[in-house]
């Protein structure tokens, strides 16, 4: 069967790629991912910056992210790469993202890297997460006591919880890197974890840290989540940054 | 009482995790503005972010009104039912966007009345203000309540809400009209003294200065008359940007988060319609037709693109193809975007070679569907619409549009023209055979899988200041009649075929051709819990007709009678500058099958909105 043939782009091809940090915080934590995306891409063509696009009959740009943050989450430090037809000044590139981005979206650092390098979002596996749990009603939580849930939710392997509809399991003794648990202010307790995503899925520290408040038979609570750093953890356990500086 | 300006996002911000899409509440967008200035105007769409952010003329007058030294513009929705539930529970009030301080503690607050289905939820957006929903409950210092825009034409129904309705253009009165509310307030005027000043601004109707008489030459909902004294015109002349390629082609309305209904750039590359479908009221009242030159569409599309980021620009108006430099604008605009993966987009085909020319021109190779709408089944039928399209325009547009690999096509129709009878439903169904037969025909053997042909039908709704005013819309029996006579008539099972919602057709024309004891009824169905019409999973007919029972009215009585054509109509006094004369004539040649030419292509053919309102027919080029 004869199938339409698209278009010769005349698009040139790339020749490196663009690194961006950048931030979501503020009330731009309630975007969803797509709406990042949209975003993001949206204020690299503000920027003007010669990105590349793809080949055939809807043309889009080439640009790769880091993995979903639920809406309502923060991060202090979210990456995208978009791949270039000419070369730019990384500085340069940073200032024109600096006036284009919605400031609580603003980009901290850029770096022009090869056009082959791994993907961004199977290549960060290890990712961190501050998550402060309030109880509503203003009383004081107790983080040994939130320690020893989460122990014992490790303990029993896995965990597995709803999203949305949807039954997911987790493997919490491949998933979980670390863990410390911490009184914070005002009766509050913080969790920093370290959670590898892979083949045994992605962990989302909301899901886990709603089983510790269950299991500690706490009162209703708020549950604020930022991802604090992402990197790549190899074979020996080292955790490389996504950029060389 | 006039609320305090304060920013209340706090109030709003914890209800953001337990909604859907928080996105709509959350303003900083890229373009929305800081507020300054210390006279403050919140514009309105309602209906929620997605369907209102879009809306072009909003975006102009957002640009306009920021402009103008010492006005502060900004932007209020209709939170989903979600959010309005949590906002009662909590008594949060209504938020305008920018500065979050409530939409009560405004100088001004502008409606746009998008559709006749909106008029529910402008109750329920002041209601969730805290502004009194009739403009004589407001207090001295309340803010001010305009109205605006595409449904203005019989805006009686809904007049009780609004202390004064611009009809035609914004770009220059609503500005005007603002500052005179401001200068008058500094003054010390009082509300009623305000009001008086509206009245005397071209274009501007205070319905609070006007009796509605009933008698021997009206229909049974009146008409209105100035009140003795008042200052009013006894016909309010809508406002037309006689200069329109003199305004900037560039609204400015914010780029959204959200993914929102028409998520692009649209710069309107002309302004009216000329085509004079008997049917259509935007056709009479954008009037006189205004052409950009192709230079500054293109110049506004570099611009836009560059100042948002969009990925798409989209060339609005009623009939862009008609554009008399469309092919231009087009091929210079696919020149220049090739390699950046921009889109350019036309709203709609015309009938002929010419439409399909130009959708191939920005389809880039990508074939989705393509829409047509011939409106009328029989060639007597489009005449009597004067739908100036031969069955072999359609037959060629279409074919074309199969050679040049389309597989799809919707056409759409109307039922419950005046003079429809049974073989011009019929019609409809053969021509749609038609299409497929030549599909059949020009698409190779292997490919045919993916032929389709749908028709969609709607029902007919009279609007006022078209020559169709007098008639009545079908019952809501002889609807489902003719609907049936459609689906068994048609032969080809591969034609797919499907209807607009009667109920909603005959809600929509008892909104458009009553008058303003309809209010009543409106207010009632709110109260009832009607909001979000235009949702059809928020939509409840039963709603609506407790409301009429509750009020006496009889909808089907209503939206089917005719209005004789000697009587006044209660929408009279509202004028986009038609003469009655022209509709009366159009009128009786459409019972004769007599067409009327587009006057931008041949001479004047004398509607008489060039005289009425002083400005002229610009084209950019030859049409």
């Amino acid at each position: 069967m004869a199938k339409p043939i698209p278009p010769q782009s005349t698009a040139p091809d790339p020749v490196c790629r663009l690194r961006v940090e950048y931030a979501k915080r503020g009330r731009l934590r309630y975007l969803g991912h797509l709406e990042v995306l949209r975003t993001v891409e949206r204020s690299i063509r503000r920027a003007g910056l010669p990105f590349a696009v793809t080949q055939g009959f809807s043309p889009h740009m080439r640009v790769q992210f880091t993995s979903a943050l639920p809406v309502g989450v923060s991060s202090l430090h979210e990456y995208f790469d978009v791949l270039l037809t000419r070369e730019v000044d990384a500085s340069e590139a940073l200032e024109a993202l600096r006036t284009s981005m919605p400031e609580d979206l603003g980009p901290a650092r850029a770096e022009v890297l090869p056009v082959r390098v791994p993907a961004l979002e199977a290549w960060l596996n290890a990712l961190s997460w501050h998550v402060e749990v309030r109880a509503l009603d203003g009383s004081t939580l107790d983080a040994s006591e939130a320690e020893r849930s989460l122990q014992a939710l490790v303990a029993r392997g896995t965990l597995e919880y709803l999203r949305g509809t949807k039954p997911k399991t987790v493997d919490l003794t491949q998933a979980i890197i670390g863990c410390d648990v911490d009184g914070g202010e005002g009766g509050a307790v913080c969790l920093d974890l370290v959670c590898a995503c892979g083949e045994h899925g992605q962990l989302r520290p909301d899901a886990l840290v709603r089983a510790v408040v269950e299991c500690m038979g706490a009162p209703a609570c708020s549950i604020d989540v930022c991802r604090t750093e992402q990197g790549h953890r190899g074979e020996d356990g080292q955790i490389v940054k996504p950029f060389s500086r | 009482m006039r609320a305090a300006r304060e920013d209340l996002f706090y109030l709003i911000e914890p209800l953001l995790p337990q909604v859907e899409k928080p996105s709509r509440y959350l303003d900083h967008e890229w373009g929305s503005t800081r507020p300054s200035g210390d006279f403050h105007v919140c514009l309105m769409y309602p209906d929620t972010y997605e369907v209102g952010l879009p809306n072009m003329g909003l975006a102009i007058l957002y640009r306009e009104l920021n402009r103008c030294e010492g006005l502060s513009c900004e932007r209020a929705y209709l939170p989903w039912v979600d959010m309005a539930t949590l906002m009662r529970e909590r008594g949060v009030p209504l938020l305008a966007l920018e500065s979050a301080a409530p939409v009560a503690s405004f100088d001004v607050v502008g409606f746009t009345l998008a559709h006749e289905m909106a008029c529910t939820n402008i109750i329920e957006a002041l209601d969730l203000a805290g502004i009194a929903v009739r403009a004589c409950e407001r207090d001295e210092d309340d803010a001010i309540v305009l109205g605006g825009g595409p449904s203005v034409w019989n805006c009686e129904p809904v007049a009780p809400i609004f202390d004064a309705v611009l009809l035609g253009d914004g770009e220059e009165a609503l500005p005007q009209m603002c500052l005179a509310i401001r200068d008058a307030r500094r003054r010390g005027a009082t509300r009623a003294q305000i009001l008086g000043e509206l009245a005397q601004i071209q274009g501007v109707y205070v319905p609070s200065l006007y009796d509605v008489v009933v008698d021997e030459t009206s229909t049974r909902w009146g008409y209105a008359v100035p009140k003795p004294g008042s200052g009013a015109p006894e016909r309010v002349l809508k406002r037309v940007v006689a200069d329109f390629a003199g305004t900037d082609p560039l609204p400015s309305a914010p780029v959204p988060y959200l993914n929102v209904v028409h998520d692009r750039l649209a710069i309107e590359v002309l302004r009216g319609c000329a085509r004079g479908c008997r049917f259509c009221q935007a056709g009479i009242t954008y009037r006189p037709v205004r052409e950009r030159p192709a230079e500054q569409v293109i110049a506004a599309c570099e611009r836009g693109l560059g100042a948002t980021g969009y990925e798409e620009v989209s060339l609005t108006s009623l009939s862009t193809t008609d554009h008399s430099q469309c092919a231009q604008i087009l091929t210079t605009l696919n020149d220049q975007l090739e390699d950046e993966g921009v889109r350019v987009s036309i709203p709609s085909q015309r009938l002929d070679s010419f439409g399909v020319e130009m959708a191939q021109a920005v389809s880039s190779g990508k074939k989705g569907g393509l829409t047509f709408a011939p409106e009328a089944g029989s060639q007597r039928l489009r005449d009597v619409i004067n739908k100036n399209v031969t069955e072999q325009d359609l037959e060629r547009a279409v074919r074309n549009a199969f050679e040049l690999g389309w597989r799809r096509c919707k056409l759409y129709f109307m039922m419950g023209l005046p003079t429809e009878t049974d073989d011009d439903i019929r019609a409809i169904t053969r021509l749609a055979e038609r299409v497929m037969e030549i599909g059949r025909e020009v698409v190779p053997k292997g490919q045919r899988g993916g032929l389709s042909v749908s028709i969609s039908v709607a029902v007919f709704v009279p609007k006022s200041h078209t020559p169709f005013q007098w008639a009545g819309q079908l019952s809501l029996d002889e609807v489902r009649r003719r609907q049936r006579l459609l689906l068994v008539s048609c032969g080809d099972r591969a034609v797919r075929i499907s209807y607009h919602d009667a109920e909603t057709s005959l809600l929509e024309a008892v909104l458009s051709r009553t008058g303003r004891a309809t209010f009543e009824l409106i207010y009632r169905a709110w109260e009832l819990g009607a909001k979000m019409d235009a949702w059809t999973d928020q939509f409840d007919f039963a709603t609506w007709q407790q409301a009429a029972a509750d009020c006496g009215f009889d909808l089907e009585a209503i939206a089917s009678e005719p209005l004789p054509l000697d009587a006044r109509l209660p929408w009279e006094h509202t004028s986009p500058g038609v003469s009655r004369g022209f509709l009366e004539r159009e009128w009786r040649r459409a019972h004769e099958g007599v067409t009327t030419a587009d006057c931008t292509m041949t001479s004047c053919t004398g509607c008489g909105i060039c005289q009425a309102t002083g400005a002229d027919i610009v084209l950019a080029g030859e049409r």
